[in-house]
């Protein structure tokens, strides 16, 4: 399955989260591979605890692959590199966590033909051989959205089954900038061949760093701030609900955490246990998250 | 306890949807058969607060608030919710339509012989009930308000046509209700000499005024709706010359079915058969209330806006509003009949028909339809401030405010509860019997509606006491545990001494405090009464801080940004506000002007100090 992940704006921690989510996945049994789609800025890396992560490569990365510079991307495997201690032993029962870094000094450019074909071509191969591969794209419309969108239309991708997460923040301009964004999407996607309904009945929300009243975060704040939040999550949920991206088509929502807030990494079982820096609030709900993303009743329509 | 409506209704939801619903599909169960006035009631303890409280709604998914999906989280998540209600509201409305589509609205279980040792005949137990036809209009009125919205939020197809579907069985069912309820209301014409004019002259007399005295004063009371009974309404031959005759007594309201001889109502909707109606054509004051309640609601504000009848039901809906209000004229006129003491204060009520019972279950009736008639007055608080006390009489007589004492017989009016003979039953098998057990829930509902209604401190003050006195006591009836836990009634918890019922939990009991609950609603969505005494000092003590507030203004202003500057701001702004508060709420704006004289007169008294240290 394809997971591609984009946000309406930068600072919604798609990165991050996606990368908590494959990794979910992968500890729960599944093969998982991780694309940095992020052209622009390819970060991922640093979120796996990765961050020499083409050193003594040379020009190996997603970049040189769809410029044709390279005919094979340089895969990493993340239990095996990873710089963090407690990430470093595969647990048993789990699959393969691989990474496709972008090139460091690749930057954004524009796609043609050719990658395009290197892209379906790409996708193919890695659906053939792991379970979710998620590809991380970068904030609003991108060439690299648009170049994906093209592929998942072409007849080969037809029957690899796709979807997508848009994170967004939950405030006014984040929850109008990510409708705008799907009705992008979706508008685009229908000019390049595919099926409208389809297409948008495969698209889910993220709400991301949510500062939930009763998380244990804000559980110090004042009455009145308290009260005054509880009334403008009802003010968003309905202004959400108008903008059709309410409740129903949410997949999840994300606690404010400082732990992704501040570093931006993986969040393991020893950081909820163990040193317990992480809320346990927001370990449940990339649990969640990663749970209903093969969970059809959270696909199906209202 | 307190009065909490939307903690107490999320409550009573959990337990339904822990009870009813198996994994997302409703349990109809088997306990008893089927009645569809039990299911009807059963539905509705979902479906009406779902539509008469915004926070409730469940017809759109995106914006189900998250404590209400959490109270329902058995009855499904949010997407699948609405359609699990679709799928149990087509079943209910399947169930209930016989083969030749016509809807049914038979008693069932709820009927009971009147000897135990009789066997009652399937025939009877199909036959409809006044219960059944209010039940249904509520419940249509629910489903098509439900219907209208979530037919927008989907966009499923199967589930579009489903709603097509149900809307349409539940107009059908909506017409044949309303056609039911033309064909149950009665009127009862008698002499002063029959044993009925004199219980009713005994009654409205009430031992001080002769017969002739009380027929005199009828005839006055009730000359107009004399007239108008004869004039609007097509009544048998006899009847209408009886009822011309102004020495005749009369009285008017809902048989417990369709009326004997009962024509049938022309309308273009089609309904399938209208049966033959047995009842003898005596009103009920039990029948009558349940009447009026469900008929109510056809001329809500929520129906108006949301365009819910068509043209044709809007015509019955207007036949049934006359009969509505002349209803309430007439037993409200009863009910204080006469200069002196009322005859609603003469508690227990006797019945005119029905075998002359007594009991004060039927004074609480009589006290429903009276609260009917305030509510549609707008009454002011002199008649309401009677009834209070009535109100309070009732919970004591009723032992709902004092103490059981041993073999009380107050107790039977809760377990087994108040029985009503069917006339005109045995026409089909063994004369059948209805029996009340939801005095308690009444009395809360009438209470609440008065509450809401009186606007005096006082009265307000102790009916709102005299509701959470009921409340306490209704919420200890609940079930305590097994699968009906946190529904009703278990009476053994509030009355040792009771008998043991064999039913599992009774719905028409849940659903009247589901009623009740969201009637309470309105005792918190309209403003507080307000006080002319605090107004008046709240008004004199903004006076006086406005006018300090200026003198300190006088002084050199303070430096910006500094701690002393922010305090004159800040008394600023709470004089706005309590100025901005004086009309509608006086308490606040007194308790904010009180403390902005204490900031000032700080003030001042520092500014003194420092002339007097020289």
């Amino acid at each position: 399955m394809l997971v591609f992940a984009a946000s309406d704006k930068g600072g919604t921690g798609r990165s991050v989260t996606s990368a908590n989510l494959a990794y979910r996945r992968a500890l729960a049994g599944d093969e998982v591979c991780y694309l940095d789609f992020d052209f622009g800025s390819p970060t991922a890396a640093a979120v796996f605890g990765i961050p020499r992560v083409l050193d003594g490569f040379g020009h190996q990365g997603l970049h040189s692959y769809l410029w044709g510079t390279t005919d094979e991307p340089a895969r990493i495997d993340v239990w095996a590199s990873t710089e963090r201690k407690t990430l470093r032993n595969r647990p048993s029962g789990s699959g393969r966590l691989v990474l496709l870094p972008a090139d460091r000094d690749g930057g954004e450019f524009v796609t043609d033909d050719e990658s395009l074909h290197r892209c379906v071509d790409l996708f193919l191969r890695l659906n053939a051989e792991f379970d979710v591969i998620v590809v991380d794209l970068s904030a609003g419309r991108s060439y690299a959205m648009d170049m994906v969108l093209r592929a998942t239309s072409r007849p080969e991708l037809r029957s690899v089954p796709a979807r997508w997460l848009i994170y967004h923040r939950w405030t006014p301009q984040h929850v109008t900038a990510a409708a705008d964004l799907v009705s992008g999407i979706v508008k685009a996607g229908a000019d390049m061949g595919h099926e409208e309904e389809a297409l948008a009945g495969a698209i889910r929300f993220v709400r991301a760093a949510v500062p939930a009243v009763g998380s244990p975060l804000l559980s110090q704040v004042p009455s009145t701030t308290a009260r005054w939040m509880r009334a403008y999550d009802e003010k968003l949920d309905v202004m959400a609900a108008n903008r059709g991206i309410g409740k129903t088509r949410v997949l999840g929502s994300v606690p404010l955490e400082p732990v992704l807030l501040i570093c931006e990494q993986l969040i393991t079982d020893e950081d909820v246990n163990g040193s317990r820096i992480a809320n346990k609030a927001t370990w449940q709900a990339l649990v969640e998250l990663s749970e209903r993303l093969t969970d059809d009743a959270y696909w199906g329509q209202p | 306890m307190q009065i909490k409506p939307r903690q107490q209704l999320l409550d009573i939801w959990q337990a339904i949807a822990r009870h009813s619903f198996t994994s997302g599909a409703w349990d109809w169960g088997e306990w008893g058969g089927r009645s569809s006035v039990a299911d009807a009631e059963r539905l509705l303890c979902l479906m009406y607060p779902a539509t008469e409280i915004p926070a409730f709604r469940l017809d759109d998914p995106n914006t189900v608030q998250d404590d209400v999906q959490k109270a329902l989280k058995r009855a499904g998540g949010p997407m699948e919710l609405p359609g699990n209600l679709v799928t149990a509201l087509a079943e209910f409305m399947d169930q209930y339509t016989d083969d030749n589509e016509t809807p049914t609205f038979g008693g069932g279980y709820y009927f009971a012989p009147e000897q135990s040792k009789d066997e009652l005949t399937k025939e009877q137990r199909e036959l409809g009930v006044v219960d059944s036809f209010s039940m249904s209009v509520t419940l249509c009125l629910a489903t098509l308000g439900f219907l209208k919205v979530y037919e927008t939020k989907t966009q499923r197809a199967d589930v579009k046509r489903r709603i097509q579907e149900l809307r349409t069985a539940t107009s059908t069912r909506l017409t044949a209700a309303m056609v039911s309820l033309l064909r149950s209301f009665a009127v009862n014409v008698f002499d002063t000499d029959s044993a009925q004019g004199r219980t009713l002259c005994r009654l409205l007399g009430q031992g001080r005024l002769s017969e002739r005295v009380v027929l005199q004063q009828f005839q006055e009371r009730f000359k107009a709706l004399r007239a108008t009974i004869s004039e609007s309404f097509v009544l048998g031959v006899e009847v209408e010359e009886r009822l011309r005759d102004e020495s005749q007594l009369f009285e008017c309201g809902w048989a417990w079915s369709l009326v004997q001889d009962a024509p049938e109502v022309q309308t273009t909707e089609r309904i399938g058969v209208q049966p033959e109606g047995i009842a003898h054509a005596s009103p009920y004051l039990y029948f009558t209330v349940v009447a009026l309640d469900g008929i109510q609601d056809l001329f809500s504000d929520r129906t108006l806006t949301l365009g819910l009848l068509n043209s044709e039901q809007q015509k019955l809906a207007e036949a049934l509003r006359l009969r509505w209000e002349i209803t309430q004229q007439f037993w409200s006129g009863i009910a204080r009949f006469g200069d002196d003491t009322w005859p609603l204060e003469d508690i227990p009520w006797r019945t005119t028909g029905q075998r002359r019972l007594e009991s004060e279950y039927f004074s609480l009736s009589v006290a429903a339809l009276l609260v009917h008639d305030l509510v549609r007055r707008r009454a002011t608080d002199d008649d309401l401030t009677r009834t209070v006390g009535v109100m309070e009489r009732l919970a004591e007589r009723g032992r709902i405010t004092s103490r059981v004492t041993r073999d009380d017989g107050a107790v039977l009016l809760h377990s087994p509860g108040v029985t009503l003979p069917l006339q005109g039953s045995d026409a089909k098998g063994p004369p059948m019997q209805w029996t009340m057990t939801d005095f308690s829930a009444q009395l809360l509902k009438r209470t609440i509606q008065l509450c809401v209604l009186s606007r005096n401190i006082v009265s307000h003050d102790r009916l709102l006491r005299l509701a959470e006195q009921t409340l306490d006591h209704l919420w200890a009836r609940r079930i305590g545990n097994g699968e009906s836990a946190g529904l009703w009634d278990n009476v053994h918890a509030v009355y040792p001494g009771s008998q043991a019922t064999e039913a599992p939990l009774s719905w028409s009991i849940t659903e009247r405090v589901t009623e009740c609950m969201v009637a309470a609603r309105q005792l918190y969505t309209q403003p507080p009464i307000r006080s002319a005494e605090l107004a008046t000092l709240a008004r004199a003590l903004l006076s006086e801080s406005t006018h300090l507030l200026g003198k300190e203004q006088m002084e050199p202003a303070p430096p910006a940004n500094s701690e002393e500057g922010a305090g004159l701001h800040g008394i600023e702004a709470n004089l706005r506000r309590a100025r901005q508060l004086l009309d509608e709420q006086p308490g606040t704006a007194y308790a904010l002007t009180l403390g902005v004289l204490v900031e000032l007169d700080a003030l001042a008294r520092a500014r003194n100090a420092a002339f007097q240290e020289v």
